[in-house]
């Protein structure tokens, strides 16, 4: 088990280092699929069918579809190279993430889960997530189906202006 | 239209705009015929079209060729409806010779230019539906009747689409045995298979949504383009050289022409389908009153003709739209000049208009609902 | 042992599913021969039954052409990216009678999550050939795939929701059965079953490229679209691929409103299970490719208005009248409410929004003169 885990780690750095580091636009946007798909792996191999599959289908089947398609109507030139690695602009860059990681790595030190055997817990079924879904985050539930909505009727006003972009966003904000 | 300039600074100003070459080797340019596209997104921008590929000097060539070896020429103009121009290269030459043409020969051309209409509409209709997207099904159906009427050529003329039949004067022979009442039977048939096509297309919610509103042109801008044919009077406007001119023997038959309201593919396809009725009407007719007599005027010379110097303009309704022959004599064996007005060419002058705003699925409808044939483009 | 059955039940998937790609891709030249009047492929073995033998020699030898211009790895990966999710989706279809391979509990959001890596491979495809007409056909794809996803999803929702299961083993059980002891149960005989399957299968429809949503690799307009730089075998494998999509889709319908392995009369029950399946996959199929010898192609913006102001609309409405039907406890009731409301929906949107700009009926003149 822990093996699988560890190459599931593997590829997931793996890809999000060449997401970052490929001077190739579509390379990076493979890359992060590459990443998602490795992502929802690890979800699968500890046992969260559900989400590891959500994972998939969100993210590999929807947001780099999605990334990917506005890569092909933005830039059809610069394509193939999006300037080189280090320039000073990164320095910025590199903070923001270093702060992120920090926050994380903090807040996960905190909470003791890396302290002590980490207890499995029981077998979720699609059911019992229903059942929570809709009843203790009911309310979250529907809050994010308004924010959805409002984005997609956003998107549609933003696209009547543009009408070439126009299908593509109101897709956009399916996710 | 936009016009040139505006475009030219939209393409500059925008990276959005791809530029696109449809053909020349393009599954569905009729031949090599090429379309240079600007799009936006999937909407023509910018469309200009570029023929010459199929130049092969025809009107040069003819001017050095004596007056009946050109006739094998024109079968090459419009592979399809080679009887047609035939007929109209024979009118011309007989103008300027002053040839008269015996009745049953003009019969026999009002048939066989009839019989071309209808397998040049039929493999239209097939084309225009294959270029919509039809895996070659109606296409194929158009050829099955098609075929019956390219043997009926082949035991006339000895020539299933390069017939080289008409003579001036007159055609080059007469029908065989059985080859009217086989012409009748397939006269008697095809209304069934026209019922079947039209049950087939002119309702399929596809077809409609394909071509109703797609390539509009209206009348006034047709006739300025000096559009002909289907493609014309798809606009409304009454104009059939058949009715016009009367040449042959046309005011004979009992017949009418065809006409639309607003301009679109839906519209030309249609009028395809009414015209076949027509002249399924006038082919019945000519085949029950074919007189009997010579096919060919006996006085007419056809080997070293050398007509009186002057000038004469033949024309006719090919399937396509007005066909005409300009020639010159200068008393020599040959036309001093010798010039084709191609209905295909001129019917594609406006199809930058009719294809900018739409979509670039469209233009291939729209190119097909024109009907070229590239033999006869670019000559 | 139990390693030994899987691989024997893998094998038989695999076998069964290369085999009917091979029958199908001759299948469908004769038939639409067929309905064309023509006699199809008859050159090799008798009636050209050995045409897809024929088709594979030639497809491997013929000579791999890539672009100067192309990115030649993804040139290369694209093709397995498509075959590969399309076969995964065989493991989890509910052929019943003990060939089930596996039984996820959740498996039609495995099936969605898997069928939708495809679309990445369409992209590859598309922009790796350097080819303005397969950048162009790769657009189109993902827009149309995209697109089509949501009433399919949607679609899919009603019999998870009656069935109360995700997996698709759960949800043929649910199917089982006969009414009178002679109508079975499918989820087809429903009013919102019948609108389920129709839009299930419009849908996979256009999700698998097929005419008359084949405007991806339309050949009028875009030669081939994303395949237009495709020779040999990396051809052969997208065009694998997409058969194994359509098996896949059709599998699915077959799976969630036309009761699986399930017999359609109580006499015939002696048939095992999977027979059934594929007999009702095959006839799907078939469906698949007399639509393709019958209906020209859309257009892109009529495919996108069909989706979003027909397709999508009419799945919200078919969701919401599985539910009446679930809580009316099926039954004349059931019929009336779902059924009107389905109807009513189905005539409101074509009405209203998919009215189409041009009139239908035109007038033609015939001039005398």
């Amino acid at each position: 088990m822990n093996v699988v885990l560890f190459i599931i780690a593997a590829l997931i750095l793996v890809g999000a280092l060449a997401t970052v580091c490929v001077r190739n636009l579509v390379y990076c946007a493979l890359s992060l699929a590459a990443t998602f798909a490795a992502l929802g792996m690890l979800y699968l191999a500890l046992g969260a069918e559900f989400i590891g599959w959500v994972q998939i289908l969100v993210y590999v089947g929807a947001v780099a579809v999605l990334i990917v398609f506005v890569i092909l109507l933005t830039a059809p030139d610069r394509m193939r190279s999006v300037g080189p690695l280090f320039s000073r602009s990164r320095i910025l860059g590199v903070g923001v993430s270093l702060g992120v990681f920090g926050t994380i790595a903090y807040a996960v030190h905190k909470s003791g889960s890396l302290k002590g055997s980490l207890s499995m817990p029981a077998e979720t079924d699609m059911q019992s997530i229903g059942e929570e879904l809709l009843s203790s985050y009911l309310v979250p539930l529907e809050a994010t189906g308004v924010l959805l909505t409002v984005a997609l009727i956003g998107a549609v006003l933003f696209a009547r202006e543009e009408p070439v972009e126009g299908s593509e966003e109101s897709q956009e904000s399916k996710d | 239209m936009t016009s040139t300039e505006e475009v030219e600074s939209i393409s500059e100003k925008s990276e959005r705009l791809l530029n696109i070459s449809m053909g020349p080797q393009h599954p569905s340019t009729h031949g090599v015929f090429r379309m240079k596209a600007v799009l936006d997104g999937e909407t023509v921008v910018k469309l200009t079209p570029v023929f010459g590929y199929l130049h092969r000097n025809h009107e040069k060539l003819a001017e050095r060729t004596s007056y009946l070896g050109n006739m094998p020429y024109t079968d090459r103009l419009d592979y399809f409806c080679s009887l047609t121009n035939n007929w109209a290269y024979a009118l011309s030459v007989e103008r300027l010779a002053g040839i008269e043409v015996p009745e049953r020969a003009e019969y026999l051309r009002v048939i066989t230019a009839e019989l071309t209409r209808l397998q040049n509409h039929l493999a239209f209709l097939g084309f225009l539906l294959n270029d919509m997207g039809v895996w070659a099904t109606v296409l194929i159906y158009g050829f099955r009747e098609r075929e019956k009427i390219l043997d009926l050529f082949e035991s006339l003329t000895g020539a299933r689409m390069m017939c080289n039949y008409m003579r001036f004067g007159g055609c080059r022979c007469d029908v065989p045995d059985g080859w009217v009442e086989e012409a009748k039977r397939i006269t008697d048939e095809l209304p069934g298979v026209l019922d079947e096509l039209e049950q087939l297309l002119t309702d399929n919610e596809i077809v409609v949504a394909r071509t109703q509103g797609v390539g509009t042109v209206p009348g006034r801008k047709a006739i300025n383009a000096g559009l002909t044919g289907p493609v014309l009077r798809a606009s409304g406007v009454n104009y059939d050289v058949r009715k016009v001119d009367s040449y042959g023997v046309y005011d004979r038959f009992d017949f009418s022409v065809p006409l639309g309201s607003v301009g679109d593919c839906y519209d030309r396809f249609m009028l395809r389908l009414l015209e076949m009725r027509q002249s399924l009407n006038i082919l019945k007719a000519a085949l029950n009153e074919l007189p009997s007599g010579p096919i060919i005027n006996p006085k007419a010379k056809n080997r070293n003709l050398r007509p009186p110097a002057g000038e004469a303009y033949g024309r006719i309704e090919s399937p396509k739209g007005e066909l005409g022959f300009y020639l010159v004599s200068d008393k020599s064996g040959t036309p001093y000049r010798y010039r084709v007005r191609p209905p295909s060419l001129v019917n594609l002058t406006l199809l930058e208009d009719m294809c900018v705003g739409q979509k670039v699925a469209d233009v291939v409808v729209i190119l097909g609902s024109i009907d070229i044939i590239l033999g006869e483009v670019d000559r | 042992m139990w390693l030994v059955i899987i691989q024997l039940k893998i094998g038989i998937i695999l076998t069964f599913f290369s085999l009917l790609f091979a029958v199908a891709s001759l299948a469908e030249r004769k038939i639409l021969a067929r309905i064309q009047n023509r006699r199809g492929p008859n050159r090799v073995g008798p009636c050209g039954l050995f045409q897809p033998i024929a088709d594979g020699i030639k497809m491997l030898i013929k000579e791999d052409v890539v672009p100067r211009k192309a990115d030649r790895a993804l040139h290369f990966l694209a093709p397995i990216v498509m075959v590969a999710p399309m076969v995964l989706l065989f493991g989890i279809l509910p052929y019943g009678g003990g060939l089930t391979l596996v039984d996820l509990e959740v498996g039609l959001l495995f099936f969605f999550a898997v069928s939708s890596v495809s679309e990445l491979a369409v992209f590859m495809a598309g922009w790796s050939s350097a080819n303005k007409y397969s950048v162009f056909g790769a657009m189109r794809a993902i827009a149309q795939m995209v697109s089509y996803e949501v009433p399919l999803v949607l679609v899919a929702i009603t019999p998870v929701m009656v069935a109360g299961s995700l997996s698709l083993v759960h949800m043929v059980e649910d199917q089982a059965g006969y009414a009178i002891g002679v109508i079975p149960n499918w989820f087809v005989l429903t009013p919102w079953g019948i609108v389920g399957f129709l839009l299930l299968f419009v849908t996979s429809l256009a999700e698998a490229n097929r005419t008359p949503f084949d405007l991806p690799e339309g050949e009028s307009e875009l030669v081939a679209g994303h395949l237009t730089e495709y020779s040999g075998f990396k051809y052969a494998l997208f065009f694998m691929g997409e058969y194994f999509g359509i098996f896949a889709g059709s599998g699915l319908a077959v799976a969630l409103f036309l009761g699986g392995g399930g017999a359609p009369l109580p006499l015939l029950q002696w048939i095992p299970p999977y027979l059934w399946f594929f007999v009702k996959l095959v006839v799907l199929v078939g469906i698949v490719i007399w639509v393709r010898a019958s209906l020209p192609r859309m257009r892109i913006d009529q495919l996108m208005d069909l989706c979003w102001k027909g397709l999508v609309p009419l799945a919200f409405v078919n969701l919401i009248a599985a539910a009446i039907w679930h809580y009316s406890g099926g039954g004349w009731q059931g019929w009336i409410l779902a059924g009107g409301l389905l109807v009513g929906a189905y005539l409101m949107l074509n009405r209203v929004v998919l009215r189409s700009r041009c009139s239908w009926e035109r007038k033609y003149y015939l001039a005398k003169s």
